[in-house]
């Protein structure tokens, strides 16, 4: 039987990211069935994922560089380069 | 359009080869601010917009070298994390971590009884969605304060999953870890976030 200790140090991001094999998933999931801790364990973990991922999208709202010229400069880039090899 | 799936990828990767103009726009509008801010967790805010440009060229220099083994956006992250590695070690301030110094214990002592159940188990949180959490100042300052702190591969890790949405195979590649340690890699990172937040909700102090 899965101990909480082996399913928070083991376990739960697996779980969360369905790295699992069927065997471990349902150990996992009978686990959780029965432990009310370890069930807020995994649901606090997931909302770490989320706070993660939201954080990440606030700090990219900030960011306004100039793509397009940036596009261009790489393209003009690309054209030199290819121009240069076909000509040797 | 966006360049979400691998045929796109696929497609995408064609039309740049073939110099098409709009494919560049396409490239740069879908990849330049992920990389930006990837890069910046590593090298920080002010030197990420030279590394990223830098990574730019490198990768349209290497473009017709590139077979598409790998992803298009694996590839890029890949180049951009090489470019900003090298810039940390040129500036001599690469703090490096190595998976095996990362020994800390993953929860403080006392978490867990001897028979393996919870002995202080997880408390309830007050603010249950990110929004709710990163509604605060100090939440968000405390955040950015234990990401910075985490080892620099976890941090990578855990932004390439939860922020990225990579697959484990593709974080493989750009860190060069093998699959078993980019999973104990976020394991890791995550539980010490999950501590962080539960310190702030219990304290109100970071």
């Amino acid at each position: 039987m899965l101990s909480c200790h082996d399913l928070a140090h083991k376990y739960a991001s697996d779980y969360i990211d369905g790295q699992l094999n069927w065997r471990q998933r349902l150990a996992v999931f009978m686990h959780l069935l029965i432990c009310v801790r370890c069930r807020r364990f995994v649901t606090q973990l997931r909302l770490v994922c989320r706070v993660v991922k939201q954080r990440g999208r606030d700090v990219i709202k900030g960011s306004t560089p100039d793509l397009d010229a940036l596009a261009s400069r790489l393209h003009k880039e690309y054209a030199t380069q290819k121009k240069s090899s076909s000509e040797l | 359009m966006t360049v979400s799936d691998k045929a796109e990828q696929t497609d995408l990767l064609i039309r740049l080869k073939a110099g098409e103009k709009s494919a560049f726009d396409l490239l740069v509008k879908t990849y330049h601010v992920p990389m930006l801010r990837f890069v910046s967790r590593i090298i920080g805010d002010a030197q990420a917009e030279e590394v990223v440009q830098d990574a730019w060229l490198a990768a349209i220099r290497n473009l017709n070298k590139f077979e598409g083994r790998s992803t298009l956006k694996s590839w890029l992250y890949t180049i951009a994390a090489n470019e900003a590695k090298s810039r940390l070690r040129k500036s001599k301030r690469e703090a490096v971590v190595p998976l095996s110094t990362d020994n800390e214990p993953l929860f403080e002592e006392g978490r867990f009884s001897s028979n393996g159940h919870w002995a202080r188990p997880p408390s309830s949180w007050h603010d249950d969605s990110p929004e709710a959490l990163l509604g605060s100042e100090d939440f968000i300052r405390c955040l950015e304060f234990h990401m910075n702190k985490l080892p620099e591969v976890q941090r990578e890790a855990l932004q390439l999953r939860d922020y990225e949405e990579m697959e484990f195979e593709e974080i493989c590649n750009i860190l060069s870890v093998s699959a078993s340690n980019v999973r104990v890699l976020i394991h890791r990172a995550r539980v010490k976030i999950h501590s962080m937040i539960a310190h702030f909700e219990e304290t109100g102090t970071c």
